[in-house]
């Protein structure tokens, strides 16, 4: 059944709405009532539908804020049930205390200053070397002490280590076209070898193959998806459908307007927009057989990350997300966020709702910590991010991310360890490992809730071109209707709500 | 200081009539023009000041987003090298 806890339901915007009057569930203080079971809600081991009540303990007044009991099922039932509506779990505050931090002075000596190794990356099929592997060695992992290294042509790496030090964690990310690679606990000698498994483009294995496996080739057909992110690379072959967009960041466009077309990836650290438009519509093509969910969409990037890998700013989001409204996208996939509320930002979802297009926002790689912004927005689709064990090399550094909770019943499923988690998760998405497209028409493997975003706006633009009943709605209820396609797709893994909300998108309909 | 000037409602003066208003107020500059927002510079008091006399605009912060990367990352070097 589930234990009872206490929530406060808000209208989504706001602070009171007639909705909360209208729902006659919410109006009835004092009694149980009980919540029509969603669309894909748990069974019970007798094979029924998990009853779930609710119990209104509090109201202001009719049109404002309630305190209810129920379960975590009765509140993704209740949340189906009367959409629109915001539901947060009773909080407690406690007093402010001043705490009082010790700062340790390191002290290196000359002779430490000098040391250094080299160790080696290699192709685990063919040996040859590897350059641009990334080596991560930390001599103490909770205190992020160690040091880092980055292979060259020769596959040779120095790291300024002495030979012999233990190492608490080593991580090795691979360049384009590779795995990664991770060791734990021993000492790292001059001249060590890492070796690394290329990513096999003709079976895609990973999380998002079989995410998106048994899903059509020209799926999301008609439906316009924006990309709000470092850029889109506009030559792969695997992204014939990234078709347009715009250079948003105001530093660059501002003297030089003509940069407005400069919507392909930033010249430093561009890579993520390409890797999450690919996870959303790249298509196979020749011996590729690597995929996005949904090939058939319309991929319009919109560059909010500047050209020298600096951050961006709200301002450029916030008309990024104005001008793809404008542009007529349908879904505007956002794997970034951070920080605060930002009102920015907050406006300019509110106003895509309110146009009838989905914002899907990623939830934040903070270490179970709360749900970002603007993920944790009520207007967004926020989405964690789930790993599957078999879908990556056992020795790859995506088994570090494999943490309780795992599915149930499948054991080898798990919810990131990186990923944000909380009451404003909507949906989990396949995070960990996941392969797609990156500049110089390439293929990486990156992992992040930043991928398990796209891989939901994926499933939202093929259930957006599957059912002309939504397309067709008027522009206030589009969206709704299709966030209420989009949960009823999914299922629960067995992780608990805080952590997948309405559960993982099954895919095909 | 730099804040974002966002038109709230529909009703509201348009972008191009208060970045008139604006360009006529000293000590603020319309440093870029957009649909439905304004980015301008000035004193907080000044930005405070006619952000209240446009009815249906908001006066919001200007924030940095960070760039999304999982990848572990060293801070430091060994400490008992």
């Amino acid at each position: 059944m589930g234990e009872m806890k206490r929530y406060v339901i808000l209208p989504a915007f706001g602070f009171e709405s007639p909705l909360l009057a209208q729902s006659p569930k919410l109006r009835a203080v004092g009694a149980t009532v009980k919540l029509a079971a969603r669309h894909g809600a748990t069974r019970s081991s007798s094979g029924g539908v998990a009853g779930t009540k609710m119990r209104v303990l509090h109201s202001t007044h009719e049109n404002g804020p309630k305190l209810v009991e129920m379960t975590e099922e009765g509140e993704l039932n209740l949340r189906a049930e009367v959409p629109g509506i915001k539901v947060i779990p009773l909080t407690f505050y406690r007093k402010m205390r001043v705490e009082h931090h010790v700062e340790h002075r390191l002290k290196r000596s000359a002779a430490a200053a000098s040391v250094g190794m080299t160790v080696h990356v290699l192709n685990k099929k063919t040996s040859e070397p590897v350059a641009g592997a990334r080596i991560v060695a930390f001599t103490n992992f909770e205190r992020e002490e160690g040091a880092e290294a980055t292979s060259a042509r020769s596959g040779a790496a120095k790291l300024k280590l002495t030979p012999g030090i233990a190492i608490d964690r080593l991580y090795v990310y691979g360049p384009m076209g590779y795995w990664g690679h991770y060791a734990r606990g021993f000492k790292l000698k001059d001249g060590a070898n890492f070796e690394l498994s290329p990513i096999d483009l003709e079976k895609d294995m990973s999380l998002l193959g079989r995410f998106a496996s048994g899903l059509p080739v020209d799926g999301g057909k008609s439906v316009k998806v924006a990309v709000v992110d470092s850029g889109v690379a506009r030559d792969h072959p695997g992204l014939p459908n990234a078709t347009g967009g715009l250079n948003l960041v105001l530093d660059e466009i501002r003297n030089n307007p003509g940069a407005e077309s400069e919507w392909g990836p930033a010249k430093k650290d561009g890579e993520h927009g390409t890797h999450v438009a690919g996870i959303i519509g790249a298509g196979p093509f020749g011996k590729v057989a690597v995929r996005g969910v949904s090939p058939g969409v319309e991929l319009r990037s919109y560059r909010v990350f500047p050209n020298d890998g600096g951050d961006a700013t709200n301002y450029d989001i916030m008309n990024a997300i104005d001008r793809a409204v404008l542009d007529g996208c349908d879904i505007i996939n956002l794997s970034l966020g951070g920080g605060d509320e930002d009102e920015a930002v907050r406006a300019a979802v509110g106003k895509a709702l309110d146009k009838g297009v989905v914002v899907v926002a990623a939830a934040g790689n903070d270490g179970r910590r709360s749900v970002a912004y603007p993920a944790a927005l009520a207007s967004c689709v926020a989405v964690s991010a789930m790993g599957a064990r078999g879908s990556f090399p056992k020795e790859s550094t995506e088994e570090l991310d494999a943490i309780k909770p795992f599915g149930d019943p499948d054991q080898d499923c798990f919810v990131a360890a990186f990923s944000n988690i909380g009451p404003q998760i909507d949906v989990i998405g396949p995070g960990v490992g996941v392969v797609s497209t990156v500049p110089e028409k390439g293929y990486a493997v990156m992992s992040g809730t930043s991928m398990a975003c796209p891989a939901v706006a994926g499933i939202a633009a093929y259930l957006l071109a599957s059912d002309p009943a939504i397309s067709k709605a008027k522009k206030s209820d589009r969206a709704k209707l299709l966030k209420d396609a989009l949960y009823e797709n999914c299922r629960t893994k067995g992780f608990g709500r805080d952590y997948e909300g309405f559960g993982y998108p099954r895919g095909k309909v | 200081m730099r804040k974002i000037l966002r038109r709230m409602s529909e009703e509201a003066a348009t972008v191009e009539e208060a970045a008139k208003r604006l360009d006529a107020e000293q000590g603020i500059t319309v440093l870029d023009e957009k649909p439905s927002s304004l980015l301008v510079e000035g004193e907080p008091d000044a930005l405070l000041a006619i952000a209240e006399k446009l009815d249906g605009w908001s006066l919001l912060d200007l924030n940095k987003i960070v760039r999304p990367d999982t990848r572990a990352r060293v801070k430091r070097p060994p400490s008992d090298a």
